[in-house]
């Protein structure tokens, strides 16, 4: 989330790919670091043991989020 | 009857900022993927890479040093000089 | 002296214990247990005394803790104290674990913030044992001592409700028993050693505490060894499966703490801490192809089949103390934090004069 913040204040969009255990947490810290709208997406947990394809497959699913997320869409 | 008491926590609210502006599309943009180094992130932003510049991104690869703390400012600016548009990943 | 200060607001309430209690409880700042209200008179006998031997002002900053930059005065640190149960007397030591865990190199962020279930052990050194009655025998860890448990819980209240937010930025996996309280002091009396602090270059005199990311102890029983050599094998064995069974080597330390009569026999035979921390070192290797199981290291994989692969990267990543009860042949240790650049930080109990990084 500091990263984030960090490039968002020298005007860079920039957007976050998490497991979803991790929302609060970065929800969180987005508020307290003062970018309460940071950009983050998440996927299903856990991704350890997927084989290949079914990574891609997270990856094809959250696209049309990182893309929105990316552009300013919702 | 009332008493003081003194607060243990750090109760400040910071006034929230704007995000950066953001361009319409992607396409003719150059996306930095920054891999915070965890198990499997590589293998995920190949995926995000791939569709990024089917999409019509210009794309870049880059690594954190650890993923347990936040990046170098070094390598934040680095990025910055870099993107027009940053991706990171993958947390778990 | 600190340039910056901040003033911590005051609320109020109805004074009844019961009243402070559930209002600090609906809001997640304490750890689950009841608190000593932090009533204005007795954060400011906690912040008056860091005054008086430290010559610390109670809105100066000590330290910004993540991970959520949170600003921790000498009046919060007190605050937090005071709700912890301790005395005023005990404030200089947890000003130094406060310094020594914002230290950059310490990661407290990745301790704060991990699945990993660790967290940080503060290890007391020096004179200070002594002046604020601090454990080092039987049951070290706090159980019945005022100082070792209360220190160590407001350790953990304040990294909770000033470095994290009170109620999330907590996600350990399994958790941690230190997670309520953990502070240890080492008993330099019956070690035949340098102390931790001396070995990391201060003088013995010196009140030094010293803090590592660690997880929880694993009690390690030798009751019939008849030889250091058996017995170091024995306790850096028990080591082996330290962070994950077949992960070796490991950067990160893992802390040995040893009774004092199995010091003891370390002390008959002459051997220093050196040769102990060698001889376990040596000790713990396997084949490569033994460790090609589940989840292991790059290095494993890479390695030649029958390579021996240490357990530890190097004897440096064997920390050694002596603590525990003079009777009982049971060591201990604690696993590393690994893989998140937490390295040990060591802070002298002292005035903030001259500040240092």
């Amino acid at each position: 989330m500091h990263d984030l913040v960090h490039l968002e204040r020298r005007g860079i969009p920039a957007v976050g790919i998490a497991t979803a255990p991790f929302a609060d947490e970065a929800i969180e810290q987005a508020r307290r670091l003062g970018m309460p709208g940071a950009r983050m997406v998440y996927i299903p947990h856990p991704v350890q043991l997927l084989t290949d394809d079914e990574l891609d497959a997270r990856a094809d699913a959250i696209f049309p989020d990182v893309l929105a997320a990316l552009t300013g869409g919702e | 009857m009332a008493a003081d008491y003194v607060s243990p926590f750090d109760e400040r609210v910071r006034a929230a900022e704007p995000l950066a502006p953001r361009p319409a599309s992607i396409r003719g943009r150059r996306v930095v993927l920054l891999d915070i180094r965890k198990n499997r992130g590589a293998e995920f932003l190949d995926r995000i890479e791939t569709l990024l510049q089917a999409a019509g991104a210009a794309t870049a690869r880059t690594t954190k040093e650890i993923f347990s703390k936040p990046a170098a400012l070094a390598l934040i600016g680095d990025i910055a000089g870099q993107a027009d548009l940053v991706v990171e990943a993958l947390a778990d | 002296m600190s340039t910056m200060q901040v003033a911590a607001p005051k609320f109020q309430l109805e004074d009844s214990w019961e009243t402070v209690n559930a209002w600090f409880l609906e809001r997640d700042m304490t750890d689950g247990l009841p608190i000593v209200p932090p009533t204005e008179s007795r954060v400011r006998a906690m912040s008056d005394y860091a005054e008086r031997t430290l010559g610390w002002s109670a809105q100066d900053l000590v330290a910004t803790l993540a991970p959520n930059c949170g600003l921790a005065t000498v009046e919060k640190i007190a605050a937090n104290a005071v709700m912890a149960g301790c005395k005023p007397e005990y404030m200089p030591v947890l000003i130094a674990c406060i310094q020594a865990i914002a230290y950059p190199k310490f990661n407290l962020d990745a301790v704060q913030t991990s699945t990993h279930n660790t967290s940080a052990l503060p290890v007391v050194n020096g004179p200070i044992r002594k002046a604020i009655d601090l454990n080092w025998g039987y049951n070290y860890t706090g159980s019945r001592w005022q100082s070792t448990a209360t220190i160590g819980r407001a350790l953990r209240l304040i990294m909770s409700n000033i470095g994290g937010t009170p109620g999330s930025v907590n996600i350990h996996t399994q958790g941690h028993i230190g997670r309520y309280e953990y502070c240890i002091a080492e008993n330099e009396e019956e070690s035949p050693w340098e102390p931790l602090h001396v070995e990391r270059g201060f003088r013995p005199g010196q009140s030094v505490v010293t803090l590592i990311g660690s997880d929880a102890p694993l009690s390690i029983s030798d009751h019939r060894s008849r030889t250091p050599e058996d017995l170091a094998w024995v306790l850096a064995w028990a080591a082996a499966s330290a962070w994950s069974t077949n992960w070796w080597p490991l950067e990160e330390p893992s802390v040995f703490v040893i009774c004092p009569e199995h010091a003891e026999m370390f002390r008959a035979a002459g051997w220093t801490k050196q040769q102990l921390r060698r001889f376990m070192f040596d000790a713990v290797h396997k084949p490569a192809a033994e460790l090609r199981r589940g989840e292991t290291t790059p290095f494993v994989h890479a390695a030649d089949p029958a390579a021996q692969v240490p357990k530890w990267a190097s004897p440096e990543a064997i920390v050694l103390i002596v603590a525990g009860g003079e009777a009982g042949r049971y060591s201990a240790v604690l696993g590393p934090c690994t893989g998140m650049g937490s390295q040990i930080v060591s802070r002298e109990v002292r005035s903030p004069w001259p500040l240092t990084t």
